[in-house]
């Protein structure tokens, strides 16, 4: 059951009629002064012995502290310098009147997600990402088949298209338009070939601008309703008219929003503070991106990961926060220093899964690798490996005390190597591009950490 | 090492009722305090709210200082960098990052903030005789206008005289050397670095 828009004309006004202030003093004098007060006053402490934490009073902490941050920062808009405020009333309104479920997807390729809770026996949704990697056209369609075609897959997202037709995708050229174009022809076409037609597809990364996005909706050949459609935060606590253009566009035609988070630990908060605001911008996304998933991705501001031991308590704590407050679908989007075909990125998806599912994530939206920034460097393989182990965690029944000890055992097989991490190999090196199937060695390395974590007490279904 | 506005701008007064010497100030003073920064923006004590503060007394206390002067004791700044977020991102963390810092370093920065169409970016290098343009970009659908602005600079034959020095999520060194870049930066450190080495300085 969709849930409603919360007031889109009301937020609409808000963006050109709150109060006005510099980006520079909103930063200053309201976001990070705020941060700092409401770390301190509900006492959230880091505590790098428990990556994984068991306490519910901390969880509690963190949605008040996030709670406050948001209905006493609000959200600045980039394009008008104006903060637009809610009042505790008004975000109570939109949380009571938050869905209990939301469906992607079409006919037999429908799936139904909904929200946790902790060490729910309910299992996630899966979500199998490639997030923006860049890919060219000769190999976009096998490898966005490739990743279609895994049976834990509810949808999936797709890479950016670097070049169509002889240029650049370059946001803001015609060839961004096209390539959106191109990008949802492609994606679509995909689905078809391994026979999930009605699958919920991520579209359109390669179209980053709002008229660029709306050009490739159509229900025919491009984005449908029924896919993915997201509304970005700017971090931390902004939002431009662009944005809520595409939001007003996706509301209007029927489609979920999801909201893309991401708080930066690192910029303008250390991990406590940092926490905090990952609780503020889902409020964000559900009240201004009127968003009705968020896909949420925290990142540590140099090794652009979240794998990380102060990071999994961050992602840990957060969608505890979450899942014992709210009703809120969130997706847990995990990002890995190590690129694919090597063991480093299988131990970090693996935790990421584990942690997020154990601490009531709703979807394991599963990985980027290799930092997100080397072209094709990306394979199903991650994915896999981070959904099967969140789900195996489930099924096996698994306590946060449980995961924080195998987190604590798994970890330092990696943690030394985050500043100069393997990248690993291309897709066009981990995979047939005919039969789609991966090779020898990634089927090797993916089954000796997996033994690794079965000895460690997960129970994998095969 | 404290944030003090009040305190730093009592401290300069003070010292400018002194006979003081600029250079001394530079030397002992704001140098040693932008590696005092540097380092709490290393270990994770300081973040970008910290840095927006700092560069706010240390620009403060040395226009102060620079108005007393005679104008043949005139500071240097170490160079002139142009920094933009390049056209259609709009995600501005990392390059305000560096741009505190450069500041904090001596350079003269001209932030031209986010989501800059690239011809707007060599206008403003050429228009102030830049040394060098840095340019960040997160998205991968708009790294491609790092590569515009060279093409530009090329075109309009001012390639030799300004370096340009990348960095941003999305890019990597081997964009760097597909676009001909003077430098890719990871981090904040390694956008400082570039520019004291582009300038010959330390």
């Amino acid at each position: 059951m969709p849930v409603p828009p919360w007031r889109i004309t009301s937020v609409l006004r808000r963006s050109e009629t709150g109060p006005l202030v510099t980006e520079r003093d909103f930063d200053r004098r309201v976001l990070v002064p705020e941060i700092k007060r409401v770390v301190k006053e509900y006492d959230i402490k880091y505590d790098p012995e428990t990556p994984v934490p068991s306490d519910d009073s901390l969880a509690r902490d963190v949605w008040n502290a996030g709670v406050d941050l948001f209905l006493s920062v609000g959200v600045f808009c980039t394009s008008t310098s104006r903060r637009m405020i809610f009042t505790d009333d008004e975000l109570k309104e939109a949380l009571w009147n938050y869905h209990d479920s939301i469906e992607l997807g079409m006919g037999q390729d429908r799936k139904t997600w909904y929200p946790r809770s902790i060490e729910d026996p309910r299992r996630p949704g899966c979500l199998f990402s490639p997030v923006g990697v860049r890919c060219s056209e000769k190999n976009f369609v096998k490898l966005v088949m490739a990743y279609m075609q895994e049976p834990l897959a509810d949808g999936v997202s797709t890479p950016i298209l670097e070049n169509v037709d002889g240029g650049y995708t370059k946001t803001h050229s015609p060839f961004e338009q096209q390539g959106g174009s191109v990008h949802a022809l492609n994606s679509r076409q995909a689905a078809i070939r391994v026979g999930r037609p009605g699958m919920a597809i991520c579209l359109t990364g390669t179209a980053l601008s709002a008229a660029s996005q709306i050009a490739s909706s159509n229900p025919v050949w491009g984005a449908r309703p029924s896919d993915i459609r997201l509304v970005s935060v700017i971090s931390e606590l902004k939002i431009d008219h662009d944005l809520m253009n595409k939001a007003l566009h996706f509301r209007q035609n029927g489609a979920n929003i999801g909201t893309l988070t991401s708080p930066l630990f690192g910029a303008y908060a250390g991990i406590e503070g940092t926490t905090v605001l990952g609780i503020a911008s889902h409020l964000q996304g559900l009240m201004v991106n009127q968003g009705n998933y968020t896909c949420y991705f925290p990142i540590h501001i140099r090794h652009l990961n979240n794998t990380s031991r102060e990071m999994l308590w961050l992602v840990s704590l957060s969608y505890q926060a979450l899942a014992s407050n709210s009703r809120l679908i969130s997706g847990s989007n995990g990002f890995a220093v190590a690129g694919p075909c090597t063991e480093m990125v299988m131990y970090e998806a693996g935790l990421h899964g584990m942690v997020s599912a154990v601490s009531g994530a709703a979807v394991l939206w599963e990985i980027a690798t290799a930092m997100n920034k080397h072209f094709e460097r990306t394979t199903p393989m991650e994915a896999r490996m981070g959904c099967e182990t969140g789900l195996s965690a489930v099924e096996s029944k698994l306590k946060r005390s449980d995961v924080n000890e195998i987190v604590k055992k798994i970890l330092p097989k990696y943690e030394d190597k985050l500043g100069n991490a393997p990248l690993g190999k291309t897709f066009e090196e981990c995979y047939d591009l005919e039969t789609l199937e991966p090779s020898k060695e990634y089927m090797e390395i993916y089954g000796r950490v997996k033994a690794e974590f079965r000895d460690h007490g997960i129970e994998y279904i095969y | 090492m404290d944030l003090e506005e009040d305190l730093a701008e009592k401290t300069t007064e003070e010292i400018i009722a002194t006979d003081f010497d600029i250079n001394e100030i530079i030397e002992k003073g704001i140098t040693v305090a932008a590696r005092i920064i540097g380092e709490k923006f290393e270990s994770m004590d300081y973040f970008l709210g910290e840095l927006l503060i700092a560069e706010e007394i240390i620009t403060k206390s040395l226009n102060r200082f620079i108005s007393v002067l005679p104008a043949s004791d005139r500071v240097e700044t170490k160079g002139t960098v142009i920094i933009a977020t390049v056209y259609g991102d709009i995600h501005d963390i990392g390059k305000n990052l560096l741009s505190q810092m450069l500041k904090i370093h001596g350079f003269e920065v001209h932030d031209l903030g986010r989501d800059v169409p690239s011809i707007q970016v060599v206008n403003k290098a050429m228009e102030t005789g830049a040394d060098i343009i840095a340019l960040s970009s997160l998205m991968s659908t708009t790294m491609p206008s790092q590569k515009e602005v060279i093409d530009m600079l090329t075109e309009f034959g001012n390639r030799e005289k300004i370096k340009v020095i990348i960095g941003g999520g999305s890019t990597s060194p081997e964009w760097n050397d597909t676009i001909e870049a003077d430098g890719w930066g990871e981090t904040v450190w390694d956008g400082i670095a570039m520019a004291k080495a582009i300038m010959g300085v330390n």
